[in-house]
């Protein structure tokens, strides 16, 4: 299963992504994988704790979290299924949310289910929308423009 | 002098060759030397009118250019090691050219051409490249027009021909009056160098005389231009035969009788002289008729001392003229070094001053330059500090981290993972006992599978523990929004960098980047003209020639040894001019003295003979009138033959009377058919007449003559007879036996 970005957003972004596979001088001032900047995005959705199911518009990105991801794969899934159990409003004492567990995550290599990788997806989506909206209206030029923005965006929507 | 303007370049997309060029040159010029790889009617069509004025002017054009020659004529011109040989196919090889010429250019043109061609205006000579350019062509473009000592040449790639004037071509042009003359200069050295054949990479072809003539029958009747010598030079031969001995330095004048050989020998003497190659000649010649026709030219030649004076000092004059514009020039190139030298240093010292404040600002440049890298290292390094710490979800926010514990907080309150997992229901379901020893059957079996669902099966319990461990230790801190304030600061100190980046870019366009380089190129263009000025400068006031470029025409010191060598020459001509008029005096006036004697002595001459006439010839009148090459008489047309022996005798008489010399008269039958009475009178004259006398007399010449000496003292008689029989000849001395001797054989010589 692919994590996936909508078309949209790699054009916004394509200033300061890599074009997979291309890791040259002219590369030095771009993020090392868009899988980064997609990240970003998730984060932003999941402080703000709000997500935007439509996958008309979307690229595949990776399949698989990039090599140096791994290490908070479990933590990322955790904030994941807190998110959603926050979204959906469930006591924490509830039984359902083993159920959500059951639903989003799985002993695949990202412990993420099919449907939890559509969940960060959905929340990357809305991410990217938000920090559009607010305050990254044109396209960024540099790393460092995109993560000041990102710093506010986290600061603004966080719930 | 007024000069043609004529911009310093030229090309065909902006300007018009002919009017900015040709036709002003032509109009100002009296001569044009030219060297172009390709000649063609084209050009003479669009000159025609210029060349029509400058040809009336007297103006000469020499040309050096290709001939137009096959491969394979070419190849065996350069392949040849005959020189008569190698100008035979050469010959051979334009007669095709002609051919060409006559099929393709406008009559009139060709007319104009073939004039120009008779009359000397236009001088042609055909280069062809050999040695280590055999393979190429004579490609080169350019020419001078001369006027008196100033000239224009110019260089560049046009031909002349019509199609050069369709192409993109362009011309560089120099003027000795403006700055340039050391690249006129340089041209005319070069056209002198390739006209007399001195490049050794060129074989120089004169015209051949064949086809010069064959060009010359295609002329018409009209000649399209004013013409102001003579049409034809009948002694033009002499003066190629001067040129041709002149540049190969010996020959032999093989000529036809009348042709000149004499005179053509004293013209290449009489240059040899004035261009002071030599100091003597010896001249040897066979028979007096040839001296006497050496001595004649000679004289003719060499008493013409006005006209040769008159040369000398007009090329003194010239010298003088060329000196005195060398120093003009060398004054002013001079002038020039010295003006230059100051403004260069002017500028130099500027562009020092602009070159510190500019260096210090350079300075001030690379730091910040060195900054902003680190600068831009240190947020990259923050960036990928922020991108790890990231990754880290819990270090975003606060709240995201609660969020985290509270998932951490919950799945401990729910005991999850369970630790009865969906295996061992799957297990039991498959045994026949019950942990508590029941049986299962299968209605048991049943109901356990379906209710192992609700557990999580050993695979999924291993993740909800890792998830659950993770986020166990997770403690917000403020690493990433400390480094995200760090960012912040770097970015803004990026900001202030390149802030002082662009005042300091400012300072430098200020400080003179380009007024420095503005000053800079002035200094190189300086630099250029001292280095021209001085490169002309010693041209002119150079003591030595390494490299044999030097003529009296640039250069002072050689100008002043010819003119040295003139005014040394003038004053021996000048000298030799004194002596001969003193010569002509003394001559004219013994001439007069010599006339005026002659004639006193044939007046007295005259006398004396008429005073022994008178008593010679007493029964007529006779006398002398005059006395010029024969005896004129007096009033009479003739005497008889006693009477003009008579005169004779009395005209010898008084011409011997006063002589130096004295010496005996000899008189073969003294008194011939002379009657008695003259030949007493004659005998009675003779001792006064001279002063010893032999006479031949015959038997019949005694009586009144001979025996009329018988008393005189001092005559001698001596008888010679002869027999016509015999061989035998008797001589008798004493006047007894030779009177009697004749009185006894008078008659007998009848």
């Amino acid at each position: 299963m692919h994590f996936k970005f909508s078309k949209n957003a790699q054009s916004f972004f394509s200033y300061i992504i890599s074009p997979s596979g291309s890791h040259g001088a002219s590369n030095q001032n771009k993020f090392e994988y868009q899988f980064d900047v997609y990240y970003c995005c998730a984060l932003i959705g999941l402080a703000a704790v709000q997500l935007d199911e439509d996958t008309s518009d979307l690229n595949d990105l990776v399949e698989g979290y990039p090599k140096k991801y791994e290490d908070n794969k479990a933590q990322i899934a955790g904030l994941l299924v807190a998110t959603e159990a926050k979204r959906l409003g469930l006591d924490v004492h509830s039984p359902k949310l083993e159920d959500l567990m059951l639903e989003y995550l799985s002993d695949d290599e990202t412990l993420l289910s099919e449907e939890g990788i559509k969940k960060l997806n959905a929340y990357a989506l809305k991410g990217y929308n938000l920090i559009h909206d607010y305050p990254l209206l044109d396209k960024p030029t540099s790393r460092e423009e995109f993560l000041e923005a990102f710093n506010v965006a986290i600061q603004m929507y966080s719930k | 002098m007024e000069y043609p303007r004529i911009k310093t370049c030229i090309d065909t997309s902006v300007d018009d060759f002919i009017s900015e060029l040709y036709t002003p040159c032509f109009k100002w010029a009296e001569r044009l030397d030219r060297g172009v790889g390709y000649f063609t009617s084209g050009w003479l069509e669009y000159n025609i009118s210029g060349l029509s004025d400058f040809a009336s002017r007297g103006g000469k054009i020499r040309l050096i250019t290709s001939p137009i020659l096959s491969n394979i004529d070419s190849d065996a011109i350069i392949a040849s090691e005959n020189p008569s040989e190698d100008f035979e196919k050469f010959e051979n090889a334009l007669n095709n050219s002609v051919t060409a010429l006559e099929k393709e250019m406008k009559a009139d043109i060709l007319n104009a051409f073939s004039w120009m061609l008779y009359d000397g205006i236009i001088e042609l000579k055909f280069a062809v490249p050999c040695e280590k350019l055999s393979d190429g062509n004579f490609h080169d473009k350019f020419g001078i027009f001369y006027k008196g000592h100033e000239a224009i040449s110019f260089s560049g790639s046009i031909n002349d021909s019509k199609h050069g004037f369709a192409n993109y071509e362009s011309l560089k042009v120099f003027k000795t009056w403006a700055g340039t003359g050391e690249y006129v200069e340089s041209d005319i050295m070069r056209f002198e160098r390739l006209w007399h054949g001195q490049d050794k990479n060129l074989k120089i072809y004169n015209i051949p005389t064949a086809i010069k003539d064959r060009i010359f029958t295609l002329r018409n009747s009209d000649r399209p231009y004013a013409h102001k010598s003579a049409p034809s030079n009948k002694w033009e031969h002499q003066d190629k035969a001067v040129e041709c001995f002149l540049e190969k330095e010996h020959g032999i004048l093989a000529m036809a009788t009348g042709t000149g050989k004499t005179i053509t020998a004293i013209k290449i003497m009489t240059k040899l002289f004035e261009e002071s190659r030599i100091k003597r000649v010896v001249i040897t010649m066979y028979g007096n008729d040839l001296l006497d026709q050496w001595t004649k030219q000679m004289r003719e030649r060499f008493s013409d001392s006005d006209s040769a004076l008159s040369n000398l000092r007009t090329r003194r004059d010239e010298v003088e003229h060329t000196i005195r514009t060398l120093k003009f020039k060398a004054d002013n190139y001079k002038k020039g070094i010295e003006e230059y030298e100051v403004e260069k240093a002017e500028k130099i010292a500027q562009r020092n001053e602009i070159d510190k404040k500019y260096k210090d600002l350079n300075q001030e440049k690379n730091n910040i330059i060195k900054e902003i890298e680190k600068n831009k290292k240190d947020i990259s390094a923050k960036i990928a500090e922020i991108m790890r710490l990231t990754k880290s979800p819990y270090l975003i926010s606060q709240s995201l981290c609660d969020r985290m514990h509270e998932l951490g907080a919950s799945m401990t309150k729910l005991k999850l993972p369970k630790n009865t997992s969906k295996d061992f229901f799957t297990e039991l379901a498959h045994s026949e006992k019950c942990v508590c020893d029941r049986c299962i059957g299968e209605t048991e079996r049943e109901a356990i599978l379906r209710n192992a669902e609700r557990y999580l099966g050993s695979n999924q319990q291993s993740v909800l523990n890792t998830i659950k461990s993770s986020i166990s230790g997770c403690e917000y801190d403020s690493s990433l929004n400390d480094a995200f304030e760090q960012l912040s600061e770097l970015q803004e100190q990026a900001t202030i960098l390149n802030n002082r980046f662009n005042d300091n870019e400012e300072k430098l366009i200020k400080a003179g980047g380009d007024k420095a380089a503005e000053l800079q190129s002035r200094i190189e263009e300086l630099t250029e003209n001292i280095g021209a000025c001085k490169k002309s400068l010693n041209v002119i006031e150079a003591k030595s020639d390494p490299y044999e470029t030097l003529t009296k025409d640039n250069n002072l010191c050689l100008a002043n040894e010819a003119l040295d060598e003139l005014e040394k020459k003038i004053a021996a001509a000048t000298n030799t001019n004194r002596a001969l008029r003193r010569k002509e005096i003394v001559e004219e006036l013994l001439n007069r003295i010599k006339q005026e004697t002659t004639k006193s002595l044939k007046a007295e001459i005259v006398r004396k003979t008429n005073e022994k006439l008178k008593s010679v010839i007493t029964d007529d009148k006779i006398e002398i009138e005059s006395i010029d090459k024969y005896i004129k008489l007096k009033d009479r047309a003739g005497a008889s033959e006693g009477q003009t022996l008579g005169i004779a005798y009395c005209f010898l008489g008084t011409l011997f009377e006063d002589a130096e010399l004295q010496f005996p008269f000899i008189i073969d039958s003294p008194t011939g058919k002379m009657d008695f009475a003259k030949r007493q009178a004659v005998a009675d004259i003779i001792p006064n007449v001279f002063n010893q006398m032999i006479a031949f007399v015959q038997s019949a010449e005694v009586e009144r003559f001979a025996d009329r000496f018988y008393n005189n003292p001092d005559s001698q008689y001596i008888t010679i007879i002869a027999s016509p029989d015999d061989e035998n000849v008797e001589v008798k001395y004493g006047k007894d036996y030779f009177d009697s001797y004749q009185r006894e054989h008078k008659g007998d010589e009848e």
